[in-house]
């Protein structure tokens, strides 16, 4: 190694009886070298403190005062989390050196002294980083830039915040083009993926591997309880859940959803005889909530937080003892990456416990705890960029100072993700971006950016630039309202948010579950939940959308792999055992090489199951296409919901074999195909995600949400606007693509279709199968609008009069017309 | 058969009695008066699409064409001698000028294919410009009926005498076997009747909410509605009962 750590680290090493580590030696070089690189390393392993180590030691031996190192996460909890652990070694040795944070929680004040005086590091999110991208005094800030460090990698890069991350890079490129990229990852299946992501376009990172030295230990949990059929909460494992933190110094409960987490929390509470220490954390709670959490948490306050992915993330909490995860865990690596909380440091096997939330979910978990015994990893690929994110990119620049296409155009190809990027989709996207780009001519437009004296674009009014700020960002969030705690009239304190959805649901006296305590409803003032806490039967649980993590396919195969070898079953619990004996005495266990359809009356209404174990994607662009098809043959379908192992389809009407195989049938693929997707419900949705992005519509709107009301209707009435009058509009081209990258999969459908003509079980029960239980319960359900509501419709409708008014209706029809010829 | 009675036999419409008169409710969201031959249709917001991109937000500005759609198809079916725009028919006091040539082509030659088209103004649309087609009125009393875009009250109307209005935009829900079904309605009570908006960039108002209180009569068991679902529209309990 040719890095020598100056004489002060040295010796605070020495003090901490730390060896400086072979990976850690390794950053410094490439620091001094000036290679950007990629650290892939299993948690535990002081990841981050290589990341800043070579800053350190750069600001020690050349001091400068403006900003040296962005370190950017997903999460803004890190960000606090390592500004403290920065801290630490910067006092200790006494470096004259400046760490603060930079997110959406900062004050206001605060943020533009940061932005006049920046520090030397600054811990950020790519939004905040694209925020403060959008001043005119960027390129003075970021002049001196030397390092950008980007966390949790493997978490950023496969979706659209990590598209939007690159932008930034890009950026500050165009600012700062010799800064070095760190990007830190735990480990992945294929990290030459993730190198490419972190460098320029075709200059890929280097790679540094450190490869973990121990497995770590999960068991399933052995519970008192009855694993359920249904169901995802997992509340039946209370008791044996507390049971281990009552044994464990600290555990982490991980679960899926925040409903769950309030749940989980609260069944906790009900069985905490002993008064233990148990906190709640999850990204709805207020932001001081959730710094008392953390706060406690360093301190070693606390036996257990019942968490969502929120604390998933890197944050370094030192002694976790053991992660119990509650409810199905939906990924290996993810599974992995929440393993890792536990036992923080690097020679010790984390420990872990996974409570499966019903008896399908435990087949889920059986599978992940087999990957990891093998090594294997479930891999994500990597998407081209996101389009939607264009026209934000190139509105955010112009905010910043008059900007030329060529220019930024230019800026777009050198972040990764957008490499192959068309100019002639640029072009379009920069038109939107200055006025709609709507094709029909006679319109007036209405311009959003115009041309300064220099002939650059710049935003037409301070309005826009205004507008842009409040919107940045991918995360599309429903509205939110709220929640106050009263503790006398309309007085309390503001514990978190709801999303408006669930809050226009309630009457007063409803109670519901909140930031870990019941409270009843008293009524919305001044954009807040006004609710005092009391006791109530049968409280609500707020849910949030988004909250649904999908199941990586690798796990899917997984699954069905262990169904097609009953030997491995004897893993599972007892009951999941006698479960599948059912299934194989009701129905039929899924086979591999052949798609298992099932078809029982369930709920007044008709249920299609058909188990393809094909994930996500495919499963729904099946159901989209068979539900087509069944309104096409009056079969009545009212929705269909998916899972990561099949299609649920609900209908009003008995489907025969013959019926159902003519509906699973290559030719549902037939020309028809390119307008059922344009017309469907998915499309839309992804057109209002789209819509969003690109700036279309808004989700904050001058911080005033009462006027929310006048600007907001319905993106779907823009949508089929468009496609009726303006077809080749660009959002409709990038509303194709998003659909196609989040929800469809129409080649590996066709790939299924064919595999399988011939290849299908068909069997019809009297009642639903004990497989379809947890997939039917599934409660998020894709509604088809046609002739199945019609009927329902039909059903709810009331007029005997109708005949008697027909008559009198056209005796008045016809007086009219007699009038009107005479 | 008249095509009308044709469009109610498929559902695209449907039979209403309010005022102790029968009324063709269509699916688009307009109401037909049989015995006086008056189409009202409300709440059509021209130019909202261009209201919201002047400032800033790019919506693609078709909504002004795609509600002349709407009128057009409506008019072809029902061949009204009255056509009542029942107020807000355009977004704003500018929005005349921002309506482009063919827009405004179409829509004077649907008045010319009427023999009487009344505006009634709103509080989006409180003044007309000079000589522009049409009567332009602040209320309209056709028989017993009054015709308004805000609500009229009790204290206002003589007895005996009914009202039609617009503004509110109510729209509704049901469920039926787990399913929740949504659309635009029409929902009156004993005297008042509140039309759905037909504007393509309109939201609309559950009418749960409480502004619905203070216009019809509290006692919701009252309330009747016209549901617009697809394109298809049935009568229903409101949801209070």
């Amino acid at each position: 190694m040719s890095s020598v750590l100056p004489d002060v680290f040295s010796q605070w090493f020495a003090q901490k009886r730390w060896q400086l580590r072979d990976y850690q030696a390794h950053m410094l070089d490439a620091f001094t070298q000036g290679e950007s690189t990629l650290l892939i390393a299993p948690t535990g392993a002081g990841k981050t403190l290589s990341g800043f180590l070579p800053t350190l030691v750069d600001l020690y031996e050349q001091p400068i005062s403006g900003l040296h190192t962005l370190y950017i996460s997903p999460l803004k909890a890190l960000t606090h989390d390592i500004e403290r652990n920065l801290t630490q070694p910067i006092e200790q040795m006494a470096l004259n050196i400046t760490v603060e944070t930079r997110t959406g929680d900062t004050p206001a004040y605060k943020r533009t002294r940061q932005r006049k005086k920046p520090p030397n590091i600054l811990l950020t999110t790519p939004e905040s980083l694209m925020l403060m991208l959008s001043y005119s005094d960027a390129k003075t800030m970021f002049k001196h830039l030397r390092s950008v460090i980007i966390d949790e990698v493997h978490n950023l890069a496969p979706n659209k915040r990590g598209d939007f991350t690159t932008l930034t890079l890009a950026r500050l490129q165009s600012i700062q083009p010799n800064f070095i990229r760190f990007g830190l990852s735990a480990t992945v299946a294929d990290p030459s993926l993730l190198a490419s992501w972190l460098g320029i376009s075709g200059q890929p990172a280097h790679i540094h591997l450190c490869p973990s030295v121990t497995q770590p230990q999960v068991r399933l949990l052995p519970t008192q309880a009855h694993i359920p059929f249904g169901g995802h909460m997992g509340t039946y494992a209370i008791e044996d859940i507390y049971t281990q933190i009552i044994n464990t110094q600290t555990a982490l409960v991980f679960v899926n959803t925040r409903a769950q987490a309030e749940l989980i929390f609260q069944g906790l509470w009900e069985v905490n005889d002993q008064n233990l220490p148990i906190a709640l954390y999850h990204g709805a709670l207020s932001k001081e909530q959730r710094h008392k959490t953390e706060n406690m948490m360093a301190k070693g306050l606390l036996r257990a937080i019942v968490t969502t992915s929120a604390l998933e993330l890197g944050i370094d909490w030192g002694d976790v003892e053991l992660v119990i995860q509650v409810g199905a865990p939906k990924g290996v690596s993810r599974l992995l990456q929440r393993i890792g909380r536990s036992n923080h440091t690097l020679d010790k096997p984390s420990k872990a416990l996974l409570v499966p939330g019903n008896r399908f979910e435990a087949l889920e978990s059986l599978s992940a705890m087999h990957a990891i015994e093998r090594g294997e990893l479930d891999s994500e690929p990597l998407n081209s960029g996101a389009l939607d994110i264009i026209p934000q990119f190139i509105v955010n620049c112009a905010c910043a100072g008059a900007i030329q296409p060529d220019e930024i155009y230019a800026q777009c190809l050198d972040a990764a993700p957008y490499g192959g990027l068309a100019r002639v989709t640029f072009d379009k996207l920069w038109q939107f971006s200055i006025d709609g780009g709507s094709a029909l001519s006679g319109y007036e437009r209405f311009k959003r950016l115009l041309p300064d004296d220099s002939g650059g674009l710049i935003p037409a009014s301070k309005r826009i630039t205004m507008r842009h700020r409040q919107n940045i960002g991918t995360i599309i969030e429903a509205g939110r309202l709220k929640v106050k705690r009263l503790r006398r009239a309309h007085t309390g304190k503001i514990i978190g948010e709801v999303e408006e959805y669930f809050a226009q649901q309630l009457v007063p006296g409803d109670s519901f579950l909140f930031a870990g305590e019941c409270l009843v409803f008293e009524g919305i003032k001044d954009m807040c939940v006004e609710a005092r806490p009391g006791k109530k039967r049968e409280p609500k649980i707020p849910s949030f959308a988004g909250g649904q993590m999908p199941l990586s396919s690798y796990l899917a195969d997984a699954v069905r792999d262990l169904l097609a070898h009953p030997q491995r079953w004897y893993d599972l619990p007892d009951l999941v055992q006698e479960w599948l004996g059912l299934q194989a005495e009701f129905s039929i266990i899924p086979q591999p090489n052949k798609v298992l359809i099932e078809h029982f009356p369930y709920r007044q209404a008709y249920y299609t199951l058909i188990y393809t174990f094909e994930g996500r994607k495919t499963n729904q662009t099946l159901g989209m296409l068979m539900t087509k098809r069944m309104e096409k043959y009056r079969l009545k379908p009212l929705s269909f919901s998916i899972t990561d192992y099949g299609l649920s389809i609900c209908s009003l009407t008995l489907l025969t074999e013959n019926q159902i195989l003519s509906l699973f049938n290559p030719d549902i693929l037939g020309d028809e195909l390119e307008d059922w997707m344009l017309a469907s419900p998915m499309l839309k949705r992804s057109f209002r995600h789209v819509a969003m992005v690109s700036g279309l519509t808004e989700q904050r709107y001058h911080g005033t949400h009462k006027t929310m009301k006048q600007v907001t209707f319905s993106t779907d009435l823009i949508y089929d606007t468009l496609r009726e009058h303006d077809p080749d509009h660009i959002l409709l081209e990038v509303t194709r693509e998003d659909a196609e990258r989040e929800l469809l999969d129409v080649r590996r459908l066709a790939d299924m279709l064919i595999r399988y003509v011939g290849q299908i079980q068909f069997i019809r029960l009297e009642k639903i199968s004990p497989m379809a239980i947890p997939i039917v319960l599934n409660v998020r359900s894709e509604v088809i609008k046609g002739g199945g509501r019609e009927a329902l419709m039909e059903q709810a409708s009331l007029y005997a009069e109708a005949e008697t008014m027909m008559d009198e209706v056209r005796a008045l029809l016809s007086e009219r017309a007699g009038v009107k010829y005479e | 058969m008249q095509p009308i009675e044709q469009h109610i036999n498929h559902q695209h419409a449907c039979l209403w009695r309010f005022a102790d008169q029968a009324w063709v409710v269509d699916s688009k969201g307009a109401l037909f008066w049989p015995k006086q031959g008056v189409l009202i249709i409300s709440d059509l917001h021209f130019e909202k699409g261009s209201f919201l991109a002047q400032h800033g937000n790019p919506v693609p500005t078709l909504d002004t064409r795609q509600t002349l759609i709407f009128m057009q198809q409506l008019i072809d079916i029902y061949h009204p001698d009255t056509v009542v725009c029942l107020g807000d028919s355009f977004h704003d006091r500018r929005a005349f000028e921002r309506v482009n040539h063919t827009d405004q082509a179409t829509l004077f030659e649907l008045i010319k294919r009427v023999s009487r088209w009344i505006w009634v103004i709103g509080n989006h649309d409180p003044q007309f410009p000079e000589n522009f087609p049409g009567e332009v009125v602040k209320t309209l009393l056709i028989e017993n009926i009054m015709l308004s875009h805000e609500p009229v009250y009790e204290d206002e109307m003589l007895p005996k005498q009914y009202a039609i209005i617009g503004h509110f935009h109510p729209k509704m829900q049901i469920t039926r076997k787990r399913q929740t079904l949504r659309g635009k309605c029409f929902v009156k009570d004993g005297r008042i009747m509140i039309m759905p908006s037909l504007g393509v960039y309109t939201g609309g108002l559950d009418i749960t909410d409480e502004a619905f209180n203070s216009v019809l009569n509290p006692d919701k068991q009252t309330w009747s509605c016209v549901m617009c679902l697809q394109d298809k529209a049935y009568v229903v309990n409101s949801p209070h009962t």
